[in-house]
């Protein structure tokens, strides 16, 4: 009677190891499917954001710094070429700046970013012989007419104290001038007399820069 | 009567033969199809992630706002993707995972900045793999290596 029943208690002690197996490899599934990731979507989210912030990129002027000319300028074809094939939507501060394709999974990159303005501005000072003129704002972009009245003669230019410009016998037309955007700028004149206003036009670039959220979004 | 010696021993062989069937089943089904599956899986995930790892660094070896210079950054490949060796083409600025078990690929695409004019070269998995960015003139090339 014994022999008997050895034969179902191996067939019961066989279904529970089977029944084991299945778990574990149910549970083994699971695991599998919750460590997978698409780290190809999520390249192409950073890596897009990288392009649109780096120094080099088609709306930076420096690296984490957008021209608000180049976003206002950046479009589909433009976005397209940067991610190929995928679609992907480019945000500053929430509002769509270029689109292409459709985003049915986004995976979403966000930069801190600098939106920046430049306009120009001019000064036209009147210079006292040997006094010099300081720019108000820093810029890096300096541009200086000089069209003196007759008989006088500026034979130099000297940002800063260095000079940049020279010529004994008189200078006189449109000249840029190499600055520095983390250094006040100081212009002096080395000119035979006193220079009346209009005869020295400055010209310089202001920069105004407001803070943005740039977010990227590519689909999976 | 002579026989009711020989029953425990033939109910003993049957169960030892089930057993060993059964074992033998589970072990077929483990290691011919269960087992592979998951190391295709796993290897896959694998080439994945190493290969976005790979396309981060050679967009990251690319200098900005330099007018020449010459750039060589080494690149961490896993030695054997599922136990196989396998090899990184270029095709198109994507970087393609070209691996034996064609269930285990990747594609990678390259972002670049628009002074890159050429991207060539391959690696493989059984040397060090570098990557070599020389920019002159203002035009920069990526040149997958061998160390």
């Amino acid at each position: 009677m014994r022999a008997q029943l050895n034969l179902p208690a191996l067939g019961v002690a066989l279904l529970l190891v089977t029944a084991a197996t299945g778990v574990s490899l149910a549970v083994a599934n699971g695991a599998f499917a919750a460590a997978e990731r698409d780290p190809i979507a999520d390249h192409a989210a950073t890596a897009l954001a990288d392009r649109l912030v780096a120094a080099d990129g088609p709306l930076a002027v420096r690296k984490n710094v957008l021209g608000a000319d180049a976003v206002a300028a950046f479009d589909s074809p433009r976005l397209r070429s940067l991610v190929g094939e995928r679609g992907a939507v480019v945000r500053l501060n929430g509002r769509v700046v270029a689109r292409a394709g459709d985003v049915a999974d986004p995976r979403t990159m966000r930069r801190l970013v600098l939106v920046a303005t430049v306009e120009n501005r001019t000064l036209t000072p009147r210079v006292e012989r040997g006094a010099a003129v300081t720019l108000p704002r820093r810029t890096d972009r300096v541009t200086v007419t000089l069209d003196p009245p007759a008989g006088t003669v500026v034979r130099a230019v000297r940002v800063n104290g260095r000079t940049v410009l020279s010529n004994d016998d008189g200078l006189r037309g449109t000249f840029a001038l190499d600055s520095s955007r983390v250094r006040t700028t100081t212009v002096e004149f080395d000119a035979t007399d006193r220079l009346p206003a209009g005869s020295i036009t400055i010209e310089y670039a202001v920069e105004r820069t407001e803070k943005g959220v740039l977010g990227v979004s590519v689909d999976a | 009567m002579d026989d009711r010696g020989v029953a425990p021993v033939v109910g003993k062989a049957l169960e030892a033969g089930i057993v060993l069937l059964y074992v033998g089943a589970v072990a077929a089904a483990m290691y011919g199809s269960v087992v592979p599956d998951y190391q295709t899986t796993a290897g896959d995930a694998v080439a994945e992630r190493a290969l976005a790892a790979a396309a981060a660094d050679v967009e990251g070896a690319i200098p900005a706002d330099v007018r020449a210079a010459t750039v060589r950054v080494d690149i961490p490949l896993p030695a054997t993707i599922r136990g196989r060796a396998y090899s990184v083409e270029v095709e198109n600025r994507t970087l393609v995972l070209d691996h034996p078990d064609p269930d285990v690929n990747a594609r990678v695409r390259l972002s670049l900045p628009d002074s890159v004019t050429d991207v060539s070269g391959n690696w493989s998995s059984a040397t060090s793999a570098v990557v070599v960015v020389a920019r002159e003139h203002g035009e920069t090339t990526v040149r997958l290596e061998a160390r």
